[in-house]
């Protein structure tokens, strides 16, 4: 008798040991389930404010594969509407971004304004009557919308917790990601168009593994790292980075690990702001700029000590599929088990003179997007690695996560957080995959939050 | 002099309003007769924001503001 194998997801995920089968990325099931478990439940990333300055400006996002619009109505209030009419689900609006006064069903003319209303319905008297309730028809918005110091979130779930709960003790660095290089609150604004492009591979292979997987710096990104394209050209080295001074800081791994928030972040180890280091080479002033900015910053700071993450202090994962850091926002949609639709974000303090923004904007061309040189070489690993772990023969093969398994502390330094005192570790992408399958198995969001505090134990 | 309804820019090939270009305080005459005057033109040809300036009956009152569908609309009530 032909042995059937367990395909429950606790047979496939096996946190404890680290081992992942790789259906888990691949199987057309379980991409299903994680659009209505994660997707349609869990705090998302949607855009910023920024992107809609004026009333009646608008900008197409995704939660999950779905398209929602990001709309300021004409009062000022900021909005996130899924991109369907009510009637027979027609895309209300085919743009990227632009500024409407309503949003013009093309199927049925039925007509939406910014606050969502239905206000007008095609042959209204005709074929439904004058007495006609449109108030019971407006675009569906979101349950729960978030405006996080510039940044806006958005989840489909009214039991979610507030946003800064989901967040957990990475709040801070977030709300550090949004401030501009004086240490402003709200302080950034990101460049449109946005970047938007699709890869073939599943979305948790970037989603999990970005800003948490160090080893694969050195081969994969051999020939950018020898190809001086940060600003300050071929001094010292001529890395893709920003030159950076001495301070008193270790970048760790470092997970919340009951949240799967986490990255490579920095530990500062004293108090105050880093001295500035030139940079800049390439664009002349720049560095007078940033100087001014971070002996503002010190000020405002007075001595505490910076939160990690953003400012040369490392990039973040918010699960599910947001990488943060201060310059540049990395955004993975799920489109399909083996498609990726990759989203780039790059912030600039609002205030910096335009030379500033130009040579920020060029940098991050350079180093990110479907062209950039650090970012291709990655796309190539995942685009390569869906393909090949989707074999009959493949799947019967465990991805291992196992770099320093076990090792992870909680730190007295940063309540909430655990640390590795390296960044050689998969702890991030282990809390990722541990709080994964807990939104996979959960029947609400009480079977998730409050989060089951691990403190005082190793992981 | 009158406009050559088959050259206006305000109007379609066949003469009849063409709503997506008709600038902010077009007056307009309703097929209920009411009369209008344009407030809002989101440039989609189908709809146009509205206040009665007369009213048919039944209401809206004069001085509403509403949304009016292009099938609804008769015709300019002004030269275009």
């Amino acid at each position: 008798m032909v042995q059937l194998k367990d395909t429950s997801l606790r047979s496939l995920v096996d946190i404890e040991h680290g081992m992942i089968n790789r259906e888990v990325y691949t199987n057309e099931d379980i991409y299903r389930q994680e659009l209505e478990q994660i997707f349609m439940r869990a705090w998302l990333f949607v855009g910023h404010e920024s992107m809609v300055p004026n009333p009646g400006d608008f900008a197409a996002s995704r939660m999950g594969e779905e398209e929602v619009l990001l709309v300021r109505d004409q009062k000022g209030k900021v909005h996130v509407y899924l991109n369907t009419c009510r009637h027979r689900g027609m895309k209300v609006c085919r743009y990227d971004q632009g500024n409407a006064l309503v949003f013009t069903c093309p199927f049925h003319a039925w007509t939406y304004d910014t606050e969502g209303r239905l206000v007008g319905v095609g042959h209204q008297k005709e074929a439904y009557g004058l007495d006609f309730d449109k108030s019971q028809w407006p675009l569906h918005e979101v349950a729960q919308l978030c405006n996080y110091y510039g940044s806006i979130w958005a989840t489909w779930d009214k039991q979610a917790p507030p946003f800064e709960e989901y967040l957990g003790p990475i709040a801070a660095s977030v709300r550090h990601c949004f401030q501009s290089s004086d240490g402003e609150d709200n302080g950034m604004e990101v460049f449109m168009p946005i970047m938007r492009w699709r890869i073939p591979t599943n979305w948790k292979f970037p989603a999990f593994s970005f800003a948490g997987d160090s080893t694969h710096a050195a081969m994969t990104h051999l020939s950018v790292n020898a190809a001086a394209i940060g600003p300050q050209g071929a001094r010292e080295g001529g890395g893709r980075g920003l030159l950076q001074a001495a301070f008193p800081k270790k970048t760790v791994e470092m997970v919340s690990e009951e949240y799967g928030h986490g990255g490579h972040m920095a530990r500062y180890e004293q108090g105050g702001v880093p001295p500035y280091r030139d940079t800049w080479d390439r664009v002349p002033g720049a560095d007078d700029y940033f100087h001014a900015a971070r002996d503002r910053k010190a000020a405002k700071y007075d001595g505490r000590t910076l939160p990690p993450g953003g400012h040369g202090g490392g990039h973040f994962n918010i699960f599910p599929n947001v990488t943060l850091d201060s310059w540049r926002i990395l955004h993975w949609h799920p489109m399909g088990p083996g498609v990726t639709e990759s989203w780039r974000l790059f912030q600039v303090d609002k205030n910096a003179p335009q030379f500033v923004k130009d040579g920020k904007r060029h940098y991050a061309m350079r180093y990110c997007g479907p062209m950039g040189c650090t970012e291709s070489d990655d796309m190539e690993n995942w685009n390569y690695a869906y393909p090949a772990s989707k074999g009959a023969v493949a799947q019967t093969l465990d991805y291992p996560f196992i770099q320093n398994l076990g090792k992870a502390q909680p730190d007295d330094r940063l309540p909430g957080f655990f640390t590795i005192g390296t960044t050689m570790a998969e702890e991030n992408q282990r809390a990722r995959l541990r709080r994964w399958l807990e939104f996979m198995e959960a029947r609400s969001w009480d079977d998730i939050f409050p989060v089951k505090a691990k403190s005082g134990e190793s992981r | 002099m009158t406009t050559d309804k088959n050259s206006s820019r305000f109007r379609t090939p066949a003469g009849g309003p063409l709503l997506r270009e008709a600038p902010l305080g077009t007056k307009l005459l309703l097929k209920d007769q009411s009369v209008v005057e344009i407030i809002g033109n989101p440039g989609d040809g189908g709809w146009v924001q509205v206040r009665y300036l007369e009213s048919a009956d039944p209401p809206p009152a004069i001085g509403d503001e509403a949304w009016v569908f292009c099938m609804d609309v008769k015709d300019f009530a002004q030269e275009m």
